[in-house]
C-alpha cells in the first residue's frame, strides 16, 4: 500500500514546484502506469516512493507519503532498497559492476547478506527473469534491452515488495522495449509484485495496466481505468499521443459513431468491424507512387556501396540508392542493420571500403567531414553531445563560426533560428541547464542555422514525448518548405506513417525496400503502423490496403 | 580532533621513527627506505581517509567517473607527446572537490588508464604523483589562489610529476643514491616535462575557469538540503530543517 | 581503446589470479633483491614459458620495446652520474656545472645489469597486465576486506570506460560534423582546438555520475551492519597448490638475500663470477621455480577434471 498526502514538492534550484498536491493510494499489486508531457512531474513522483526525493535531491517539501507503513519522505533511500526496487531510465548509467552476476550481487552484499542466501537469490532471479544464459557476460557487451533486464534483476534480488520503473524503454530499440515489458508484465502478473511504470510510448502497456495515471505540470490530472481516460480527457490527447487505433475510436465519436474504446488491433477489428464492412467508405484513396526525378537534382548518391569496420564486420553490402533535393527519407530497420553507418558515410563521417558516395558531385574520399559540413547537417540522437558553449547563442553561431559565415550573416541567422526555435526567452542560458525539448531544440537550431541542403537526423524522437516529437515534426516540415532535404532515421512506425513520404527499409546491411511509405509499409507484418494492420480483412469492402494513418482513413469516410 | 587526523599524525610519527633507526643503522640505503616511506604513509593516510571518512555513493560514483574521464582524456591527446589533460582535471577535481577526491581521481587515473596502456613499477608513483597533484591543488581555494596562480601551479606540477615519477628508476636502477645522481635522473626528462607543463598551461589557461564552474555546478547539487513544510504558508518554512545523513 | 587483457583461453590464463598475482610479486621482489647480472638473465628468462603459454607474445613484445628505450635512459644516467669504478675508459674536459665526466667500465656493466633487472621487472607487469582480468584482480584485493570503496571506485571506473569511450568519439564526430578543424595549425592551436571536447565530456559524465549513485543509493549501499561479498572467483585443491607453488618463490628469494646469494658487486671493481657447483645449483633452481606455475599450468585441467 503506498499512500500519498497532499505531496508538495519544488527542487531547490528551481522556482516551480515539482509536484503539487498529490493524493494517491495505490494498492497491493496493482498494475499502475504513470503518463504524461516531459517535466511533468512523473519522475519526481517516482522518487518519492524510495525517498530519493528528497534526500538525495535536496528541496522543499510538504505532506507525506508512506509506503507499506514507512514513512518513505523520512527514510533513507538506502534503506527502503528492501521494499522498493527502483529501475531507471538510462541502461548504462545504472549497472556499476563489470559483469551480470557481480552486479546482481551488488545490492545483496550492501544489505550485508550471508553468501549462501545471496547464490539462492541470485540463481532464481537469473532464471525469474530469464536472463541465466547471460551470467557471466560482461555488461558491455550486452544490448540495451539485456541491460535493462539485468537491471530489473539486481533490484528485483533484494525481494522489493514493489518495483518501480521510471521510462524503462525510452532508451531501447522496439524489440528491447518489448522485452522489458513482456517481463514487467510477467513480474507483476506471476510473482503479485506491485507495479508503477512511468512511460511515454503507453500503446504496448495500456491493455495490461489496471489504472492509469496522467499527469500534467506537476498535477495528476487522471486516475482510473484506462479506458475512462480517453472519454474524459479529449483536449489532452495529442499531448501524450493515445494508440491510433483508440484514436480512431474518439476520432469516429466526434463523426456521431460510438463505439467501445479499443486497445488492441485484437479489439479493434471486433469494435470497428460492423463500421468498417459498411459500405459508407469512399473509393480507395490514391497513392503516391514513387515518382523517378531528374537525376540533376541529386544531392547524394551512393554506388555499390560497402562497409566493413576494423574489427572486420561487414555491415553494409552493395548499397546503391540516390537522394534527390527536396525529399523526405525515413531509414527504417532493424537494430544492426547499417542505417546509421549508412547515414554516417552520406556525410562523410565513414569512408566506403568499397564503391563511392558523392554529395553534390564531390565524393567524400576526397575531402574531409569538416569541409562536408556546409552540404551535411547531422543531428544526434542525444542532444548533449551537441552543446559545447556557454550559452544558446555562442552555441547556435559556432557552427557557422567554424564555417567562416560573415558577421552579418551570422547575426542575420541567429536571429531567425532564435525566433524559428523559439529560444529568445534564453538566448544567454546555459544550454546544459535547459529541459530536454530545449536541448533538443537548441540541437536543431545550430545545426540548421548554417543552412544544410541535407540533414540527417539519428533517431531524434528516441525518448521524446508526443508533444515534443510533434513539434520537431513541424520544424522539419518548415526546413522542408525552404527547400531542405531530410533523412530520418528512426524506429517509430506512427510517426513515420504520419509525417514521412519516401521509406527505405533495411536489413543486414542490405536495402530491401525503397519507395514511398504506403508501398513500404503497408502490408508488412513487423513494420506496418497499427492502423494499416486493423484494416487489412476489410480491404475487400472497399477500403484501400494502404492506408496508413488515422487521418487517411477518416477522409475515406463519407 | 577527528580520528583520522589522528591516524595521520600517528601513521606520520611512525614513519619518522622508523626512518630514524633504519638511518642510524648504516647497512641500509636510506635514500630509498626513505622514498619508499614516504609514499606509503602518504598514500596509506589518503586511502584511509577514503576507506573511513564520510563518503556517500555520490562522492564515489563521481571520483569513478571523473578517474575514468580523465583516463581516457588522454586518447585525443596521444598524438602530442606528454601533453594530455589528465593532470589539469586533476587539478580542477582537487580544487573544486576537496583533497580526498582530489587525492583518489588522481590515484584512480593512474590505477585506470595503466590497466589498458599496462602496468609497470611506474604505476605506483603515478599513483602517488597524481593523488598529490590532486592533495594540493585543494590547498589553492583556500589561499585565494585564481587563474593565473593555478596556471603556475599547473606549470610547477608539469616538472614536479615527472620528477616524482623518475623516482623508480633512480631507486632501483641507478647507483650510488646521491643528491648528484638523483639531480641527473630528475633533468634526464626535461624535455617531456617541459611539454607536460606546457600542456598543463594551456589546458588551464583555456578550459581552467570553464571546468571549475562545471564542477562547482555539480557540487551545489552535491550539498543538498531538505525541510520539511508543515504548513503551506511560507511564513512557516523553516519549522523543521533537516540535513540528511549521507551529505 | 581495449584492455590490454585479453582472455585468450590458455592455460596461464587459467591459472588463479591470486597464483598469478602472487607470482609477479615475488618475480618483481626478485628482481630487485638479486643483483647478480647472470641470475637476472635467468629471472628473465623464466617468465618466457608464461608469454609462449599465454599466447601473448606480440603484445609483450611492446612491453620489452619500451624496456630497451628506458635501458638507454637508464645507462646514460649512470654513466654521467656514477663516478664509480677503478677503469676509467673516458674522461670528459672540465665541463661548466658538471666538472669533469668520467665514464667507467663498472658504471658500462652495471647499466648493462639494471637493464636486465629492468627487463625481468617489466615481463613480469607485462605478464600481470596480459593475463589477469583487472576485474579478478580487484575481486582478490577485495578479499584483504580493507580497501572496499577503493575497489569499488575503481572497478566502477573501468565499467565506464567503454562508454565514456563511445562518449568521446561522438562528441568528435559531433563536432566534425559542425565544420569543426580538429587538426588544423601549429602545436599549440592544435592542442587548444582539440580541448573543448573535455569540458562536454565531463558535463555528460557528471550527469551519469548522478545517476549511478542514484542507482547505488536505489540498491542499499552504506546500509548500516556488515556488508558481505558474493565473490564468484571460483578456488579448486589445484589452485590452492599453484598459489602455494608461487609462495615457494618468495620463500627462495628471501633465504637467498638473507645468505647474500646473488648480491654482486660491481663497485668500485668488477670480478669475475665464479661458477661454482652451489652457484649452479642456484641458478638451477631459480629457473625451475619460477617457471614452475607457467610450465605445470596445462596440468591443472587434466587434475580439475579428475
Amino acid at each position: 500500500m503506498i499512500e500519498f498526502k497532499d505531496l508538495t514538492f519544488k527542487y531547490a534550484d528551481s522556482s516551480n514546484t515539482a509536484l503539487s498536491n498529490i493524493s494517491l493510494s495505490i494498492n497491493d499489486s496493482e498494475f499502475i502506469l504513470i503518463t504524461g508531457p516531459s517535466g511533468c512531474g512523473k519522475s519526481t513522483l517516482c522518487r518519492c516512493i524510495n525517498g530519493l526525493v528528497p534526500s538525495f535531491y535536496g528541496g522543499e517539501i510538504c505532506g507525506s507519503v508512506e509506503v507499506q507503513n514507512i514513512d518513505a519522505l523520512r527514510t533513507p533511500t538506502k534503506d527502503m532498497a528492501k521494499t522498493v526496487g527502483m529501475v531507471f531510465q538510462d541502461p548504462e548509467n545504472q549497472l556499476i559492476a563489470t559483469d551480470v552476476e557481480r552486479e546482481i550481487a551488488f545490492g545483496l552484499e550492501n544489505l550485508g547478506l550471508p553468501k549462501t542466501i545471496m547464490v539462492k537469490r541470485i540463481e532464481e532471479v537469473l532464471d525469474t527473469v530469464g536472463i541465466d544464459h547471460l551470467r557471466h557476460r560482461q555488461l558491455s557487451t550486452l544490448s540495451g534491452g539485456e541491460k535493462q533486464k539485468t537491471a530489473i534483476a539486481s533490484v528485483l534480488v533484494l525481494h522489493p515488495e514493489i518495483l518501480v520503473l521510471d521510462e524503462p524503454t525510452s532508451e531501447l530499440d522496439p524489440k528491447g522495449a518489448e522485452e522489458v515489458i513482456q517481463l514487467v508484465k510477467r513480474l507483476n502478473e506471476e510473482l503479485g509484485l506491485t507495479v508503477i511504470l512511468v512511460e511515454h510510448r503507453i500503446d504496448r502497456v495500456l491493455q495490461s495496466v489496471d489504472r492509469l495515471i496522467v499527469m500534467d505540470s506537476s498535477e495528476i490530472t487522471y486516475d482510473g481505468k484506462p479506458r475512462g481516460w480517453i472519454n474524459l480527457a479529449e483536449n489532452k490527447l495529442p499531448l501524450v499521443g493515445i494508440p491510433p487505433i483508440t484514436h480512431l475510436s474518439v476520432e469516429l465519436k466526434q463523426k456521431g459513431i460510438d463505439t467501445k474504446i479499443p486497445l488492441t488491433i485484437k479489439e479493434g477489428r471486433q469494435i470497428f468491424s460492423p463500421i468498417l464492412k459498411d459500405n459508407k467508405w469512399k473509393k480507395p484513396i490514391q497513392t503516391h507512387p514513387h515518382k523517378s526525378k531528374n537525376i540533376t537534382s541529386c544531392i547524394a548518391k551512393a554506388r555499390k556501396l560497402w562497409y566493413k569496420y576494423p574489427d572486420g564486420a561487414v555491415v553494409l553490402k552493395d548499397i546503391t540508392i540516390d537522394i534527390f533535393k527536396g525529399e523526405f527519407i525515413a531509414l527504417i530497420g532493424r537494430n544492426a542493420s547499417g542505417k546509421t553507418t549508412l547515414a554516417k558515410l552520406l556525410n562523410g563521417l565513414l569512408k566506403p571500403s568499397k564503391g563511392k558516395v558523392e554529395i553534390n558531385g564531390i565524393d567524400t574520399t576526397r575531402t574531409k567531414v569538416e569541409n562536408l559540413a556546409k552540404c551535411v547537417g547531422y543531428v544526434f540522437q542525444n542532444p548533449n553531445v551537441h552543446l559545447f558553449a556557454d550559452t544558446v547563442e555562442e552555441e547556435i553561431t559556432f557552427m557557422m563560426n567554424n564555417l567562416g559565415f560573415s558577421s552579418k550573416m551570422i547575426e542575420e541567422s541567429l536571429d531567425k533560428e532564435l525566433k524559428q526555435f523559439n529560444l529568445e526567452y534564453c538566448r544567454y542560458a546555459y544550454p546544459r541547464s535547459l529541459s530536454t525539448g530545449e536541448k533538443q531544440r537548441v540541437a536543431l537550431a545550430s545545426v540548421l542555422a548554417a543552412k544544410p541542403q541535407l540533414l540527417i537526423l539519428d533517431e531524434p524522437t528516441r525518448g521524446l514525448d508526443y508533444g515534443l516529437k510533434k513539434n520537431l515534426m513541424n520544424y522539419l516540415i518548415e526546413y522542408r518548405k525552404n527547400g531542405g532535404t531530410v533523412i530520418l532515421i528512426s524506429h517509430d512506425i506512427e510517426l513515420i506513417a504520419e509525417f514521412g513520404e519516401r521509406v527505405v527499409l533495411m536489413s543486414e546491411g542490405k536495402i530491401v525496400a525503397d519507395g514511398n511509405k504506403h508501398q513500404v509499409l503497408a502490408n508488412s507484418l513487423h513494420f506496418s503502423p497499427q492502423i494499416n494492420r486493423l484494416i487489412q480483412p476489410f480491404t475487400k469492402y472497399g477500403i484501400s490496403s494502404d492506408i496508413l494513418t488515422v487521418e487517411e482513413i477518416m477522409q475515406g469516410f463519407k | 580532533m577527528k580520528k583520522i587526523h589522528i591516524f595521520a599524525l600517528l601513521a606520520s610519527i611512525i614513519t619518522i621513527i622508523v626512518f630514524i633507526i633504519i638511518s642510524k643503522n648504516g647497512s641500509y640505503d636510506t635514500w630509498s627506505i626513505g622514498t619508499l616511506l614516504i609514499i606509503v604513509t602518504t598514500m596509506g593516510i589518503m586511502f584511509f581517509q577514503f576507506e573511513k571518512g564520510k563518503i556517500t555513493s555520490k562522492e564515489i560514483s563521481l571520483i569513478a567517473i571523473l578517474s575514468g574521464v580523465s583516463a581516457i582524456s588522454r586518447v585525443p591527446f596521444a598524438a602530442i607527446p606528454s601533453v594530455q589533460p589528465c593532470t589539469y582535471i586533476i587539478i580542477c577535481t582537487g580544487y573544486v572537490f576537496g583533497p580526498v577526491a582530489g587525492f583518489m581521481v588522481g590515484a584512480t587515473t593512474a590505477l585506470v588508464s595503466n590497466i589498458f596502456l599496462g602496468h609497470g613499477p611506474w604505476t605506483i608513483f603515478q599513483m602517488f604523483a597524481w593523488g598529490i597533484v590532486g592533495v594540493t591543488a585543494s590547498i589553492l581555494p583556500k589561499l585565494k589562489i585564481k587563474s593565473a596562480g593555478v596556471i603556475i601551479f599547473g606549470i610547477a606540477w608539469g616538472y614536479l610529476f615527472g620528477w616524482i615519477t623518475n623516482l623508480w628508476i633512480w631507486l632501483a636502477y641507478v647507483y650510488p643514491h646521491t643528491f648528484s645522481t638523483l639531480l641527473v635522473t630528475m633533468g634526464a626528462s626535461l624535455g617531456f616535462d617541459t611539454l607536460h607543463a606546457l600542456g598543463n598551461a594551456i589546458f588551464l589557461a583555456v578550459l581552467g575557469e570553464k571546468t571549475i564552474t562545471i564542477f562547482q555546478r555539480y557540487k551545489n547539487r552535491f550539498h543538498i538540503k531538505y525541510r520539511f513544510k508543515i504548513e503551506k504558508e511560507p511564513s512557516s518554512m523553516s519549522d523543521c530543517t533537516i540535513e540528511p545523513s549521507n551529505s | 581503446m581495449k584492455l590490454a587483457y585479453q582472455d585468450k583461453k590458455t592455460p596461464v590464463h587459467r591459472l588463479h589470479p591470486v597464483c598469478k598475482i602472487i607470482w609477479v610479486l615475488a618475480v618483481i621482489a626478485g628482481s630487485i633483491l638479486i643483483n647478480d647480472p647472470i641470475l637476472l638473465v635467468l629471472l628473465f628468462i623464466s617468465t618466457i614459458p608464461f608469454v609462449i603459454i599465454g599466447k601473448i607474445v606480440k603484445e609483450w613484445g611492446s612491453f620489452v620495446k619500451l624496456t630497451l628505450w628506458l635501458s638507454i635512459f637508464i645507462a646514460i644516467i649512470n654513466m654521467l652520474a656514477s663516478q664509480h669504478g677503478s677503469h676509467i675508459l673516458y674522461s670528459s674536459p672540465m665541463l661548466p656545472i658538471l666538472g669533469t665526466i668520467n665514464i667507467t667500465l663498472e658504471s658500462i656493466i652495471f647499466s648493462i645489469g639494471m637493464s636486465i633487472r629492468l627487463l625481468a621487472t617489466i615481463s613480469a607487469f607485462a605478464i600481470l597486465t596480459l593475463t589477469i582480468n583487472p576485474d579478478d584482480l580487484l575481486q582478490t584485493i577485495l578479499l584483504l576486506k580493507i580497501p572496499y570503496r577503493t575497489v569499488l571506485t575503481t572497478s566502477i571506473a573501468i565499467r565506464f570506460i567503454p562508454c565514456l569511450f563511445t562518449d568521446l568519439d561522438t562528441l568528435q564526430s559531433s563536432l566534425q560534423t559542425r565544420g569543426y578543424q580538429m587538426a588544423e595549425g601549429g602545436f599549440l592551436t592544435r592542442i587548444k582546438r582539440r580541448a573543448i571536447i573535455i569540458p562536454s565530456l565531463l558535463s555528460n559524465s557528471l550527469e551519469r555520475s548522478i545517476q549511478s549513485a542514484e542507482a547505488m543509493e536505489s540498491r542499499g549501499f552504506g546500509s548500516k551492519g556488515g556488508k558481505t561479498f558474493y565473490n564468484v572467483i571460483q578456488t579448486t585443491r589445484t589452485d590452492y597448490f599453484f598459489i602455494a607453488l608461487s609462495l615457494s618463490l618468495f620463500a627462495l628469494f628471501a633465504i637467498m638475500w638473507i645468505l647474500r646469494i646473488g648480491t654482486y658487486e660491481y663497485y668500485p671493481n668488477i670480478t669475475p663470477i665464479a661458477i661454482t657447483i652451489s652457484y649452479v645449483s642456484v641458478a638451477l633452481f631459480l629457473v625451475l621455480s619460477a617457471a614452475s606455475p607457467a610450465i605445470f599450468s596445462p596440468l591443472k585441467k587434466v587434475i580439475d577434471l579428475d
